[in-house]
């Protein structure tokens, strides 16, 4: 039952036709898992709360950086530092009193996924790394629960409906079915590391706000066997036809017990031998960059990215290109890999010395924000 | 026999381009060489392949005038 105020709020919806009172009291009932309350997640919230999703969770361990302002639409100057669960859910209470928000400030793990998820009836996933991607698929698939997929690259994205029940029961494809097995580590790279144009997570969470809204409500077709790409440049966007694999859901884990050893962490090659990453400053660096004979400078930043810097300016491969070149790397020759902050350049020397068995890579502490910082002064 | 192929994400930006055109390839086996012949780099990247915008898996007959898709996995949120 909608109250004389909630009548007031949803009446757009209350006299669309094909919506109505049923469909508005469907999603008063809904409760909607949000995980991620980043560039995807921020619109998906926004018009989830709007829309009177009765129960909505958040949950995401970050917090409010200036960089993000750029794209996650939740957020304000005052909120830097703050919790992005906490924050967002004081922006969607004054938005929305009459739904409930719960958060969860913290990461989403194997040993706390199957606990939040069960209690709610659709997961949307906002995430921005693959290990998360794949415990969600995972955990949707062993609780039975629809997940609402989203990615984005750059100026590209993804959306698709998984692990979803037509009417007659019969489930639809999941995150695996599409890809069974994560790609290289390191080799595609999240927006912290590349960029990524600020509306394109707009354009596709409000498209998985809508999927969401349509799973709960029951109006339309999901993006069930369906996975739609779009892209910005272009707006062009196709919709490509998915099966359900059964050979590769079968490395779902089977049970609890299953699921809570595996490690995505590991599965994603995001775990390494355990040597920790040699490092060198960029006052150190200053000393022997001179020396071209024994030091080699990679550059593991996108072509263009700015500021180029000349002293540091030697052999430069992206990351993302960084296996197919790697003969390029000089392998007796003290080599120093940076990027902008130092995040990718650690990820290329993780790769390099897993794949290639490179021992003679370092990591340039903090980046070229670092050496402008001490030596480009302006 | 013409087979166009269409290229997303960071396959496209590897490549430096969108589409490309094969003639006289018999399967996708065939086709992936024709690819690696210029563009070897395809070995890196993992990717969904798609058939008249239809996902498919293992070596498939190509017919005149079918288009085929590398869909990689994107990661961002």
């Amino acid at each position: 039952m909608l109250s004389k105020e909630e009548t007031a709020r949803y009446s757009r919806h209350l006299i669309l036709p094909g919506f109505g009172l049923q469909s508005q009291e469907k999603l008063k009932c809904a409760k909607v898992l949000v995980i991620g309350a980043g560039g995807l997640g921020c619109p998906v919230l926004l018009y989830l709360t709007a829309a009177g999703a009765g129960e909505i969770g958040i949950i995401d361990f970050d917090k409010v950086d200036e960089s993000n302002l750029q794209r996650q639409i939740l957020f304000s100057i005052e909120d830097i530092g703050k919790l992005k669960t906490e924050t967002a859910a004081a922006r969607l209470s004054k938005q929305n009193p009459f739904i409930k928000i719960n958060t969860y400030p913290f990461r989403l793990e194997n040993k706390n996924a199957l606990d939040i998820l069960s209690g709610y009836d659709v997961i949307i996933d906002g995430t921005d790394n693959f290990a998360t991607r794949y415990l969600v698929n995972d955990a949707c698939v062993l609780l039975n629960k629809p997940l609402v997929y989203g990615a984005i690259y750059k100026y590209e994205g993804q959306v698709s409906v998984f692990n979803y029940n037509d009417n007659s029961g019969k489930p639809g494809p999941t995150y695996r079915c599409l890809f069974p097995a994560p790609p290289a580590s390191g080799s595609v790279p999240n927006c912290s590391e590349i960029g990524v144009l600020g509306v394109l997570p707009g354009i596709i969470g409000t498209l998985q706000a809508t999927e969401a809204i349509k799973i709960i409500t029951g109006i339309g077709e999901p993006l069930s066997g369906k996975l739609l790409l779009f892209d910005a440049l272009t707006m062009n966007s196709v919709i490509v036809e998915t099966e359900r694999n059964d050979a590769w859901i079968n490395s779902v884990p089977k049970n609890k017990e299953e699921f809570l050893k595996t490690d995505y962490e590991f599965f994603c090659g995001n775990k390494h031998t355990g040597n920790s990453i040699k490092t060198i400053t960029v006052s150190e660096l200053q000393k022997i960059i001179g020396d071209k004979n024994n030091v080699q400078l990679l550059d593991v930043r996108e072509p263009g990215e700015q500021p180029v810097i000349a002293e540091l300016t030697d052999l430069q491969i992206p990351l993302g290109e960084i296996s197919g070149h790697a003969d390029m790397i000089s392998k007796d020759k003290k080599v120093i890999v940076f990027c902008r902050s130092g995040v990718r350049s650690k990820r290329a020397i993780e790769l390099l010395e897993k794949d290639f068995g490179f021992t003679n890579l370092y990591n340039m502490d903090g980046g070229v924000m670092e050496w402008i910082k001490l030596y480009q002064q302006t | 026999m013409k087979i166009t192929v269409k290229y997303f994400g960071m396959i496209a930006e590897a490549k430096g381009k969108n589409v490309d055109v094969f003639y006289d390839i018999s399967d996708t086996d065939a086709l992936w060489s024709a690819i690696k012949k210029d563009f070897p780099e395809l070995n890196r990247f993992q990717f969904a392949v798609a058939l008249n915008k239809k996902m498919t898996t293992g070596n498939i007959k190509l017919n005149d005038g079918d288009e085929i898709a590398l869909l990689p996995p994107y990661a961002g949120g």
